[in-house]
């Protein structure tokens, strides 16, 4: 019975020993057999991957990357090839219903029955979790998320962002302790962006482990602890987000002068600056090696005045490019 | 339990929206008003109240009825959620094959017992209280009800069997349509046939047999037979005369059509590709 298994999960949540990785993943592959005239297609290759509990992690990849894949392994919705996915310590293959119990899953389209009030879809979804009713929360959950005061209205009636909100709701239903959201904000303005946003970082507060899959390099850089870069079904990137922020260890500082400069000065000829026009000289250089000081004091030595200045950093979106851009690595292409 | 509930309600939800359930019910209450009307106006010269001339008349348009009803709302349960794709949602979910289809099961069944005890019920309620009063004809009328939700279950059953195992939503409703003709036509007639063809060979036991076998005899004679005074009026008591079944067996019968397919349509789901 269901109720057995979600109690189970529900259970481990407050009891002592919480596994360490909420989700775990090791020697994935995803081969999609030739259909008519479709050829073989292979979406996931040796895939490892280790969510720690608490952690907000972002999945990030080009479309066609395997996120999907990924996410609806596991949902249970494809069959993986080979390899093991737990999720809550629970292998998808041994415990399918206590895995998928132990997941919320909020999904990239919006399927919302649209002749339901939220409340009936979330009494509804509560029973197919096998929530019993009076262990439900379905008010509580649509205040969270506020929609309280529409949990009576037809869920046609509501606007974009609030059944975003819904389906937020939907996968929390069973109190899940990992929540996966695929692509949240895809077509979703900036506000309520920015509110799905507070109420993903307050869900995580609250000790549920987030998996994010994220078009959006600024979002997975503003919320996540953790991100993992997906691309031609191979992570070729996992690491704290600072860490790989890192890892493009090259900023800029340009500085605009008063006076008009053809040619590096002397004293700063060692730094290398380009000069884009006579009134502005940038300089590139190693964060690591944090030489602005240096730069700053050699400026004013030369007898320059500086006018402006501003600094250029590496962002996501930088290392994402240069990743993605690298060709597939050999094994994938076999 | 509480998933297959769940299951149940939105079964039984996307019923009564999409109107089959008062589709259903009106269509038997108005089909049995006017049986009541029509059928109970000759009473004097058989002496036996109009509430069971009634359930004579409601038990032959059942056995009609009832089986289209059960297997026009069944045979696309689990084929046409396949083909729209939402069975592989519905199975995301921690629910269990058999579960869904338990679940489903209850909801359809639903849909049946409410036309039955609303549209019969309806029809009873005027006659009893048009009628010269006579209460002897309540518990037939009561069983009546009963077996006409048993009925549906079987077809229901039988149009899951078929539904999962078929792969287009058209061979299940050619199938469905199969069935009804096959077990509410055809059989009585080839029984019929034989019995006349091959006079005497076939002994009172066997044919009482053969009949039971087909869970729209089984009906009939559950709610002809079983009544004295329903089987004085009816012409098919005579038919298995004496050797009729007593209502527990038809009514086991009528279970085991019931669950039996509706095991083989867990198993064959459980062995399914959506």
């Amino acid at each position: 019975m269901p109720r057995d298994n979600t109690a189970s999960a529900r259970t481990a949540t407050s009891a002592a020993d919480l596994p360490e990785q909420a989700v775990e993943v090791k020697g994935l592959n995803k081969t999609y057999r030739p259909s008519g005239k479709a050829e073989a297609k292979r979406a996931l290759t040796n895939v490892d991957l280790s969510i720690g509990r608490g952690k907000l992690f972002g999945l990030l990849g080009p479309n066609g990357a395997g996120k999907s894949t990924l996410i609806n392994i596991m949902a249970g919705l494809v069959h993986k090839t080979s390899g093991s996915m737990r999720l809550w310590d629970f292998d998808i293959d041994r415990n399918p219903r206590q895995a998928r119990a132990a997941i919320g899953i909020v999904p990239q389209e919006l399927n919302i029955d649209p002749f339901f009030t939220p409340r009936e879809l979330l009494e509804l979804q509560a029973g197919l979790y096998g929530v019993p009713p009076r262990e439900r929360r379905t008010d509580e959950i649509l205040g969270a998320m506020g929609l309280a005061d529409k949990a009576e209205a037809y869920t046609r009636s509501l606007s974009g962002g609030m059944r975003r909100r819904l389906m937020v709701a939907k996968a929390m239903v069973h109190n899940p302790p990992i929540l996966v959201l695929d692509e949240p904000t895809a077509g979703v303005d900036v506000e309520l962006r920015r509110q799905l946003w507070t109420h993903v970082r307050e869900l995580n507060r609250l000790g549920t482990t987030v998996l994010l899959t994220t078009h959006y390099l600024e979002e997975a850089e503003e919320l996540c602890d953790e991100i993992a870069i997906i691309n031609h079904g191979q992570v070729i990137a996992c690491d704290t987000t600072s860490a790989l922020l890192r890892r493009l260890d090259n900023k800029s500082i340009s500085l605009s002068v008063a006076e008009q400069v053809e040619t590096a000065p002397a004293a700063l000829a060692r730094f290398e600056p380009e000069i884009p026009d006579p009134h502005r000289l940038v300089f590139r250089y190693r964060a690591s090696q944090s030489p602005v000081a240096e730069i700053l004091a050699a400026v004013s030595e030369s007898g320059l005045t500086v006018t402006d200045v501003s600094t250029e950093e590496t962002d996501l979106e930088d290392i994402f490019l240069q990743l993605t851009a690298a060709p597939p690595r050999p094994e994938a292409a076999a | 339990m509480t998933a297959v509930l769940a299951i149940a309600c939105k079964e039984l939800r996307t019923s009564l929206r999409n109107r089959w359930v008062i589709a259903a019910t009106l269509l038997l209450m108005g089909l049995a008003l006017a049986l009541a009307w029509l059928g109970s106006a000759p009473v004097g010269e058989v002496k036996v109240d109009r509430l069971t001339v009634t359930v004579v008349s409601l038990t032959s348009l059942s056995v009609f009825l009832i089986p289209l009803v059960a297997l026009l709302i069944s045979y696309d349960a689990v084929v046409g959620e396949v083909a729209r794709g939402t069975m592989l949602l519905m199975l995301a979910y921690p629910v269990e094959r058999w579960q869904v289809v338990a679940g489903k099961f209850l909801g359809h069944l639903a849909v049946i017992a409410i036309a039955a005890v609303v549209g019969y019920g309806v029809a009873g309620g005027a006659v009893y209280l048009a009628g010269a009063g006579g209460t002897a004809g309540i518990p037939a009328f009561a069983w009546l009800i009963a077996s006409t939700v048993l009925l549906g279950a079987c077809f229901v059953a039988l149009g899951y069997l078929a539904s999962t195992l078929v792969r287009e939503r058209a061979t299940a409703a050619g199938v469905a349509l199969g069935i009804w003709l096959v077990m509410v036509v055809v059989y009585d007639l080839a029984l019929l046939g034989v019995l006349v063809g091959a006079e005497g060979v076939i002994s009172q036991q066997a044919f009482s047999l053969l009949l039971m076998l087909n869970p729209a005899d089984a009906f009939r004679m559950f709610n002809l037979v079983g009544s004295e005074s329903a089987s004085m009026i009816a012409g098919m008591a005579g038919a298995a005369g004496g050797a009729a079944p007593t209502r527990g067996v038809l009514a086991a019968v009528l279970l085991a059509w019931a669950v039996v397919p509706l095991g083989l349509a867990m198993l064959a789901f459980r062995r399914r590709d959506v």
